[in-house]
This record gives structure tokens, C-alpha cells and sequence, in this order.
């Protein structure tokens, strides 16, 4: 039995939004019953319960800025134009029905 | 030549720039199809024009920029404006982002010319150079061997002679493990000393850019430049900018003794030839500085700490990638989102990157959450706290870079858990947010690499004991024959 | 059959001008597709969200107006889901849970409801990024691709999300009502701007199941949307049968609520905190700078109404609710002291030609003289209620001038007294059978105020009229004893 079942697989598909191909299920499957066997060296440390979870490295409030916009409209799509596929000035993307 | 005789050279006459770019593509055109150092090489021709536009300003203004046409190999998971940049992924394959990094701005700023993106991991998530999707990068002191990673290609080139200096970004060791593989010296700064902005992020809670160079003068002299706060980064500290080159100076005038850690697992956990080179490299100043042994009693604990937290916060910032905004594209007519996006992603991440999202997703989802995630984040205030306690008794702590010598290509393919583990030593800064450095100990056939690590913002004493074993192990300015 | 309704509104801060993560221009509407963005809002890679200052501080006065309990400090998480709007497929939002906190909690907000008190409570407040906007060619169904603009995407948004304290759809747009009073008081959002205010209600009848009706994208609907989705549920309930947990869409067209396809499974939004976002710690000195600057807010402001101008609760309600009004009133009240007068022309007539005309209150400029003039002149008797009703979307719309109007009509010589007495003396000099009918019956008086009228096209005021004829009358009754 592997930790890496097929239900969880596809539960991760369907959040992830990518497949593996059947050689790749194979070999995924191996690799993270090790990996999670690494991770679960972290069961073993003892007290681990009286620490508090450390998001940020360092514990300092982030800078707030101020409300003003750069005075920049842009009317080129310099910021699309190259990487995007754009219809009328907008950016073309795929249906939002599923049938 | 080193980058600190370069700037002297061009001040002195700012024409010989192109002779020395000519010499740095006339490398390239030699070593770079055996090395495979870049992703993307910008044509001569670029830089030539780019550099008669700077001069012309220069003669204009009486006054060129401080780093006037030095050459930089920019890893590719940092945005530079209209020069693509493919994070090693065919995600990216044809992304041409409409901005620059801050630390590209700084760049440019001095005048350094970024002549080629360095190949890597795709998006980082590597320790090899192997997982690239376009080509794994070799070592130039061994082609049979990997020039480490993820910053490979950044290390690489350096060691071919490909650029004269190099950024690299580094989450659990990608600037130390390659700089320790191609014999150069390589910084991970404090977390948020250098802006992430524009850094295409991999794990956000523990990137940082940092330099890459043949020496550690030249290394004190680009962590100067893009060091600094930057108000595009929430993270960034909010402090002066220092002068890292006079830091050094001052330091290498008043040669404070200092207490030198020698991590103990991690010399022991190391194989024999590693554990010999490393030691020696660490004694040649233990008769000056005061050495003790330390004990950091968790090392694999903190390998999966960090591989839960890289893979949790991966998870998040690659899901961005859906082809629909920038990066590969499919056709979209007549299908609906949740199609379209699971082929983009199917086909757009390779192998590596798609286990460590699954991954990701499976530490941060209901039920696991706590029982992973939460836990590595336990884990990381504990270590941290037991850092801090290690550093009221000694200054900086050793230990060898990584544990093994550059494996062959190929070598680790079948066995993701022992490369993961050879991250031991790296992943503690990482996971802290401290400095560490890597710096060049010794040969044993193949490249080895010490590393220091050092409390928040001590980066001058770690440049200050790599410019004192720069002197007396002479691995300095090391130019690979290939 | 009880009714528990519960509201989550989002809100965008569209007195802000930059977005709540970049420096670029938050106002985007008239705007052309994909021009009011950045690399920040676009999700480019490797960028990162810089937190706007001014939007944790409208939050925060917010949060305070409603009542809220504030979290000592702001923090962001990350929620993750894929759809075409979304640029990073995921949004910078908060949450309450462990190890969480959104900025605000355990708030309330005041309504009255047939003239008793009632509360609503808050549960929370969160502060979060608005995602961009799809639009179709053709029809949602028949596109064969969408076409997504970013302009909206990144822009500042509150999600106020209430109990289910309220039990009819007229609570709910009474909360609302006060709820948007309370925000426009506060000056940072312009609810009369197309989605910067939107509902999505969750419905359910005691002991049974709660649906979620979402898209109520007008204020206007939320009171038909919910009494479609009551009754629905109602008939299923005395049909036996059970309601379904589900969401269900407003279909604004039809006028119903339609089933949104059931989702396969769960939805896990994986949230965790945004790692490039360490939290904000919110200091009191913050907050008590911010306090300082919240202005008198409804509740106060009515209670000061009824105290000052002695006005019932009812009045001062719909006065306050409608900030320009209550501004107005208070302006007029200055130079004229009739307040429960001037309350209920500005409340009824004004306030209906207002809406008739559909003027913008916040564009046009009615002069208080102008008003106050027409009220003046209806004490006096000058003007009748019935003229002052016709004069007001004249002066509303500044068209005229009250007095060269009057004037140029000659009323100000029929409603001067003596030239009243006039007239009224012709009309009995030249209708003596109905003075003596008059003089017997008095509800024959009505003929006599008629030739009045007559004379004067219908311009004189009856009532002055009236008591005028009765003077007259009562002296010739007194000459023939």
C-alpha cells in the first residue's frame, strides 16, 4: 500500500490541476512514500507542541504604503501585449461553463 | 581578471570594455556547448550597442556608472525586461516579462551588462541542474559531474569563465551547493537584506537572491549593490544601505578574533574526503580564531522541515501558471477553464515540479495541515531558537557546504530522498532566514565547499573569515579549462 | 414557519486611489480593457503586494462603525482556487480560524423595524482583493471562449458577513439601507457606482437546510431575490418535502434563483498565511488617530435630530439614512424653524421629486433658501400646498426663481390679504343667492370660495380664502340683525 493512493492522487489532480501520466504515477508513488517517511521524522520531536508555528523569519510588521497611484494607464498593453493572446484589448481565456 | 581590476581598468580607459566582451563571447563560443551554462546567451551585438549607448552618456556626463560594462550571468528565475526568462521550465519557454527585478535595476544602474540567463532547476526545485527542461548544465571541472543547483548555470559559468560575476538565488541551498561545486563563492544573504521583487518566486518565505564570484572581494563589492530596502517587498528590512567592500576592510584592518562553531553532526554526517578538505580548510585559521565544537542535534528533521514548507509554499506560487496571461499556451476555443488549465500545467511542469506541488497541496490540505505544515513550522521556531541560543557562545558556525562531492549526472535520479538529504547543512540558514556563505575549501578530485553560517545581518564576518581563507588557501579567481 | 436570513457583502473602497496590493489606479471604471493594470495585479511572476495604508485604515474605521471587535493585528492569507478572474489563482483574502484572524469581529448594527429596535450582529469583517472581470461574447452559455479584463482585479474590497438575524426580506433592506448609510457617512465607498456594493444571502427556514443565493448585484434585488427563495422554500416545505444545501444564482432577468451545478466535492481552499505578507501589527495610537477622524455616524446623528429638532424617530430615521437629506435639512433648519414642516416636505415631496427627476443629489445644488422660501410662503399663506407641491421640481431643478415666478404670475397681489379681501368682496357683490345660502348653510360656502377661485385661475389659497369669506359673512350677518 502506498501512502500516494489513487483516490489521493486524483484528489490532487483535481486541486492541483495536473496529471500524471501512468509512468510518472509509478514513480511518484515510490518517491513519496520515502519523502512523507522524512517527514514524519518530525513525529519524533519531542516538545515540538510548545512552540508557536513561525510564518515569517522575522517577526516584524510589514510596511504599509501610502495611497497613491504611479501616474501610469496603460494604453499600450505593455504589460500583456507580449505574453498574452489579447481580443479587443482583452485577454482571451477558456469558458467558465462546464457542461 | 577579477571584477574589482576590471572597474579600475575601464576607469582608467572605458574603450577597453569591448576587447573585454569580445574575450567573454569568444569564451562562450569555446566552452558553452559543452557546458550548457545559459539558457538564453544576448547576442554581442546587444551589448555592443547597449554599451556605446552608456559610453556616449558617460562622455556626455563626464562620469560612467561603477560597474561599467562588467558582465553578469543573471539566473533565469529573475525578471529581466524583454530578455526572456524561463525559470528552466517550458512553462516559460517564451515568457518575456515587462519589467525588471529590483536587484536588475540596481544592476543596470552601476552599469553591469547582463550578457546571458543562467540555466537552473526548473523553478528552482533542484539541487542538480538536472531538472532544467531544457538541458541539465555540467560541471566545468568534471563534465561527468553536476555543477550542483539549483543556481548551476550561475556557478557553471563562473567556473568556465563564462561572466566575470553572477546572481543566483538561493531557497535551501541554491547559491551555496553549486558555488561549492564549481569552486567560486557564493552568499545567501539575511532574509530580506536583498529585494525579492521580480525574483520568481519558489518558496517566498525563504528566497533570496544573493552574488556569486571567483573571489570574496569581488563577492562583498555585488552584494553592495543590490543589497538595500526596497518598498516593493513587504518582507525587505527596513535598513541603510551598507558598503559591504568597506565593511570587509575595516575588518580585515582591526582582525577581530571570533568564536568558530564547528557543527559536529554535520562534519560527521559528511563523507570521508569531504569531512578531510573541509576540516583542513576550517584549521588553517582555528590557531587564530577560537574553534569549539557545537552540536546541532537535528539534521534530518530539519531537511523535512524545510522540504514541507518549500513544497507548501511552492504549491501556492505555481498555480499561477495557467498559460492564460503569459507562459505556454493551448488552444482555449470551446473548452472550459478546468481543461485548458490541467494541460497547460500537465504539459508546462516537468516531473520534479509537478510531485512538489502535489506535495505541497497534500501538506497544506484538510486533515494534513497540521499534522505537516504546522509541524515543519514548529520545527522552525525551535531550530531557530536553538540558533539563536548556539550564537550567544559563538560568532559564525561550519560546517561542510554539502556533504558529498558533485555527483556524476544522473546519479541521484533514482534516489530523490538521498539528494534531498544532501541539503542538510544548507537548509538550516534557510529555514532560519540567517546568512551563510559557501567558501571554496579544497579539492578532493572534485570541487568542496565550506560554509559558514552567521546571526541576521553579519554578513561582513562572513566575508571577513572568506577573504581571510581566500588568503591562505589561495582558491581564488579559479577558471576551469573545460 | 420562521425565516433566517444572514447577508455577506462585499464592499469596494472606492474613495481609495490606488488598489490594495499596487500602486496603480483603483478608479477603473470608464476605463478600457487591461489598461488600469500592473505586473503586481496581473500576478506577473515574481512580483509581490505592497498593503495600501489608507485601506487598513478605512477597515478599520468601518470595523469601529459596525461595532466590531478589532484584531490587534492584520493578517493576510492566501485562498486558493483556479478560475480565469483570479491572476495568481489564488486570492490575498483573511479568515477567521485557528491561527488566523480576520480585522474585525462580533460587531452589530441597529435597525428599526415597525418602530421597534432591532440588531443585527456582524460576525465579521474581512479586507481582501477584488478579482478582475469576465465577459462573454454572446451569452455565458453560448461563448466559445471569455475574454477577461483585469482593470478590477486587485481593487480593495470589505467582505461584511452578518448572523442570521434578520427574518423577512424588508429587514434585510432595512439593514441594508442602514449599513450603506453608515458606509457613505464614512466616506469610502460610492454605493451608487455599479458593483462596488454587492449581496449574496443566505436563506434557510428554522430546522431546515441553508441555500446560498449569490450574483444579487443590486440593492434593489435583494429584497425580490429573497422573497422568491422564501416562497420557494415554503412550497417545498408544505409539499413534505426537504431543502437541499445548496447555492443557488439570482437570475435578475427571470426574477428567480436557479441551482449553480453541485460541486463534485469539497472545495479545500488551502489557506495559509501570505508569505510575503508578514502581519500588520495595528497599534492603538493607530487606532485612535483613525477613530478621531470618524464623523458623527446614523445612530448618533439620530438621536442628535430627534434631541435638537424634535422630531420622532421615524423622521429623524429617513432624514439620517439619507446623508445629503439630513445635510440639506440641517442647512435649511438654520434659517427656518418649522422642523417638523420642513422634515416632512423634504421626506415626502422632495425626496419623491428627487427620484422622479433621477438627479444625482451629489451633483446638482438646490439652494436651502430656495426651499425655505416655498415653506415661508406656504406659513404665510402666500402659497398654497398645493402650489408649493407644484413649485418644487421647478425649484429642484433651479429652474425658477421663486420670486420673479410669483411676481410674473401676479400672486403676490392675489395672496396679499387686502387684494384676497378684494376679490372676495366682487364675488359676493356679484353672487348675492349664494351669500344667502351661504349664510344659512355653511357648506355653501364651497360655491362662493369656487368664484374665487375662478377670479384668481385657480391661484388663491383656500384656506385663506375660506377664513376670509367667513369674516366677510359674519358681518353682514351682524349688519342684517
Amino acid at each position: 500500500m502506498y501512502i500516494l493512493s489513487n483516490d489521493l492522487i486524483e484528489y490532487l489532480e483535481r486541486l492541483t490541476l495536473i496529471k500524471f501520466s501512468d509512468d510518472e504515477r509509478m514513480k511518484v508513488k515510490v518517491e513519496v512514500d520515502k519523502i512523507v517517511n522524512l517527514f514524519n521524522e518530525l513525529r519524533n520531536v519531542e516538545g515540538l507542541d510548545k512552540y508557536e508555528p513561525l510564518f515569517h523569519v522575522h517577526e516584524v510588521s510589514t510596511p504599509l504604503r501610502e495611497d497613491e497611484a504611479l501616474d501610469r494607464v496603460d494604453e499600450e498593453h505593455s504589460m500583456l501585449k507580449d505574453n498574452a493572446l489579447l481580443v479587443d484589448c482583452y485577454v482571451k481565456a477558456p469558458k467558465t461553463m462546464v457542461e | 581578471m577579477p571584477v574589482y581590476r576590471l572597474i579600475e581598468e575601464f576607469s582608467s580607459d572605458a574603450y577597453k570594455v569591448f576587447e573585454y566582451v569580445d574575450s567573454i563571447y569568444d569564451r562562450i563560443k569555446r566552452v558553452e556547448d559543452r557546458v550548457k551554462a545559459f539558457i538564453t546567451i544576448v547576442p554581442k551585438e546587444e551589448v555592443y550597442s547597449y554599451l556605446e549607448t552608456l559610453l556616449k552618456r558617460g562622455y556626455n556626463s563626464g562620469s560612467y556608472p561603477k560597474l561599467f560594462g562588467v558582465m553578469i550571468g543573471v539566473k533565469d528565475n529573475i525578471s529581466t525586461k524583454g530578455i526572456r526568462t524561463t525559470c528552466g521550465s517550458k512553462m516559460l519557454e517564451n515568457y518575456i516579462p515587462p519589467y525588471d527585478a529590483t536587484v536588475i535595476e540596481k544592476l543596470k544602474s552601476v552599469g553591469m551588462v547582463i550578457h546571458g540567463k543562467t540555466n537552473m532547476d526548473e523553478f528552482a526545485m533542484g539541487s542538480t541542474t538536472e531538472t532544467s527542461a531544457f538541458y541539465p548544465t555540467r560541471n566545468p571541472w568534471n563534465l561527468d559531474r553536476v555543477p550542483g543547483g539549483s543556481s548551476g548555470g550561475s556557478g557553471a559559468a563562473l567556473a568556465a569563465g563564462e561572466a566575470s560575476i553572477a546572481l543566483g538565488s538561493d531557497t535551501g541551498g541554491s547559491i551555496r551547493n553549486p558555488a561549492a561545486y564549481t569552486m567560486v563563492y557564493g552568499l545567501r544573504p539575511t532574509y530580506g537584506l536583498v529585494s525579492r521583487y521580480g525574483l520568481i518566486a519558489y518558496a517566498s518565505s525563504m528566497d533570496q537572491i544573493g552574488p556569486m564570484a571567483r573571489n570574496t572581494t569581488d563577492l562583498a563589492l555585488l552584494l553592495t549593490i543590490i543589497s538595500g530596502h526596497d518598498q516593493r517587498d513587504s518582507t525587505s528590512l527596513p535598513l541603510h544601505s551598507i558598503d559591504y567592500l568597506k565593511a570587509l576592510d575595516e575588518l580585515l584592518y582591526k582582525e577581530p578574533r571570533l568564536r568558530i562553531g564547528i557543527l559536529k553532526e554535520l562534519f560527521e554526517g559528511s563523507d570521508d574526503g569531504v569531512r578531510k578538505v573541509t576540516y583542513s580548510c576550517i584549521d588553517k585559521i582555528c590557531s587564530y580564531h577560537e574553534c569549539i565544537e557545537v552540536s546541532i542535534p537535528y539534521t534530518k528533521e530539519a531537511v523535512a522541515a524545510y522540504y514541507i514548507i518549500a513544497m507548501a509554499e511552492a504549491s501556492s506560487n505555481l498555480a499561477r501558471f495557467d498559460g492564460i496571461r503569459y507562459g505556454l499556451k493551448v488552444p482555449v476555443e470551446g473548452r472550459n477553464w478546468v481543461d485548458v488549465y490541467t494541460e497547460v500545467r500537465t504539459k508546462g511542469f516537468g516531473y520534479e515540479v509537478k510531485k512538489r506541488i502535489a506535495l505541497g497541496t497534500y501538506v497544506l490540505s484538510m486533515g494534513y495541515r497540521d499534522m505537516y505544515y504546522i509541524r515543519a513550522l514548529r520545527f522552525r521556531r525551535m531550530l531557530k531558537e536553538k540558533l539563536d541560543a548556539m550564537f550567544s557562545k559563538v560568532d559564525v558556525m561550519a560546517s561542510p557546504t554539502m556533504p558529498i562531492p558533485p555527483p556524476r549526472l544522473g546519479e541521484f535520479f533514482e534516489d530523490p530522498l538521498k539528494i534531498y538529504l544532501a541539503d542538510v547543512s544548507t537548509v538550516i540558514a534557510s529555514l532560519t532566514g540567517y546568512p551563510a556563505i559557501n567558501i571554496p575549501a579544497g579539492w578532493n578530485g572534485l570541487p568542496i565547499g565550506l560554509q559558514l553560517i552567521s546571526r541576521p545581518l553579519s554578513e561582513p564576518i562572513l566575508l571577513y573569515i572568506s577573504a581571510q581563507l581566500e588568503e591562505r588557501t589561495k582558491l581564488r579567481d579559479l577558471i576551469a579549462e573545460v | 414557519m420562521e425565516v433566517l436570513i444572514g447577508l455577506e457583502i462585499h464592499v469596494q473602497l472606492t474613495a481609495l486611489t490606488s488598489k490594495l496590493f499596487c500602486p496603480t489606479y483603483s478608479s477603473y471604471r470608464g476605463g478600457s480593457p487591461n489598461t488600469y493594470v500592473c505586473p503586481i495585479c496581473l500576478g506577473l511572476p515574481g512580483t509581490l503586494p505592497v498593503v495600501n495604508r489608507r485601506a487598513i485604515e478605512y477597515a478599520i474605521a468601518v470595523a469601529k462603525a459596525l461595532n466590531c471587535e478589532l484584531s490587534d493585528r492584520i493578517i493576510f492569507v492566501r485562498k486558493h482556487y483556479f478560475y480565469p478572474d483570479l491572476p495568481k489563482n489564488y486570492q490575498i483574502t483573511q479568515y477567521d480560524g485557528p491561527g488566523f484572524t480576520s480585522i474585525a469581529r462580533n460587531g452589530h448594527v441597529k435597525i428599526l423595524i415597525n418602530g421597534k429596535t432591532k440588531i443585527v450582529r456582524i460576525r465579521r469583517i474581512n479586507i481582501e482583493e477584488d478579482p478582475g472581470k469576465i465577459h462573454y461574447i454572446g451569452g455565458i452559455e453560448e461563448a466559445q471562449y471569455s475574454l477577461v479584463d483585469y482593470n478590477r482585479s486587485g481593487v480593495p474590497l470589505l467582505e461584511i458577513v452578518t448572523e442570521p438575524d434578520m427574518s423577512s426580506p424588508k429587514e434585510a433592506r432595512v439593514f441594508l439601507d442602514k449599513l450603506i448609510a453608515i458606509l457613505e457617512y464614512l466616506d469610502v465607498v460610492d454605493t451608487a457606482l455599479e458593483g462596488s456594493f454587492r449581496v449574496d444571502a443566505n436563506i434557510s427556514i428554522r430546522d431546515y437546510g441553508r441555500v446560498e443565493v449569490k450574483n444579487i448585484n443590486s440593492i434593489k434585488d435583494v429584497e425580490k431575490a429573497l422573497t422568491y427563495e422564501i416562497v420557494r422554500q415554503k412550497r417545498i416545505i408544505e409539499q413534505g418535502g426537504t431543502i437541499a444545501r445548496e447555492t443557488r444564482h439570482w437570475d435578475d432577468k427571470k426574477g428567480i434563483t436557479v441551482p449553480l451545478r453541485a460541486k463534485e466535492f469539497e472545495e479545500d481552499y488551502r489557506y495559509f498565511p501570505d508569505p510575503d505578507l508578514p502581519p500588520i501589527k495595528i497599534s492603538t495610537e493607530m487606532i485612535n488617530k483613525i477613530i478621531s477622524t470618524i464623523p458623527e455616524l446614523p445612530d448618533q446623528r439620530i438621536e442628535r435630530i430627534m434631541v435638537q429638532y424634535g422630531l420622532d424617530e421615524y423622521r429623524s430615521t429617513v432624514l439620517v439614512l439619507n446623508k445629503w437629506l439630513v445635510d440639506f435639512f440641517e442647512e435649511c433648519a438654520k434659517i427656518y424653524s418649522n422642523y417638523k414642516r420642513l422634515a416632512d416636505i423634504l421626506i415626502t415631496d422632495f425626496l419623491r421629486w428627487i427620484k422622479e427627476l433621477s438627479l444625482d443629489l451629489k451633483k446638482f445644488s438646490v439652494k436651502p433658501q430656495s426651499i425655505v422660501k416655498l415653506l415661508e410662503l406656504l406659513d404665510k399663506g402666500i402659497l398654497s400646498i398645493k402650489m408649493v407641491k407644484e413649485l418644487m421640481p421647478h425649484v429642484i431643478k433651479g429652474e425658477i426663481n421663486i420670486d420673479e415666478y410669483i411676481e410674473s404670475k401676479g400672486y403676490i397681489r392675489i395672496y396679499d390679504e387686502q387684494h384676497l379681501e378684494q376679490i372676495i368682496l366682487e364675488a359676493v357683490k356679484e353672487n348675492p343667492k349664494a351669500v344667502e345660502d351661504a349664510l344659512k348653510n355653511p357648506k355653501a360656502i364651497n360655491f362662493l370660495i369656487g368664484e374665487v377661485m375662478k377670479k384668481t385661475s385657480g391661484k388663491a389659497d383656500p384656506q385663506k380664502t375660506r377664513d376670509i369669506l367667513l369674516k366677510i359673512l359674519e358681518k353682514i350677518r351682524d349688519m342684517k340683525r
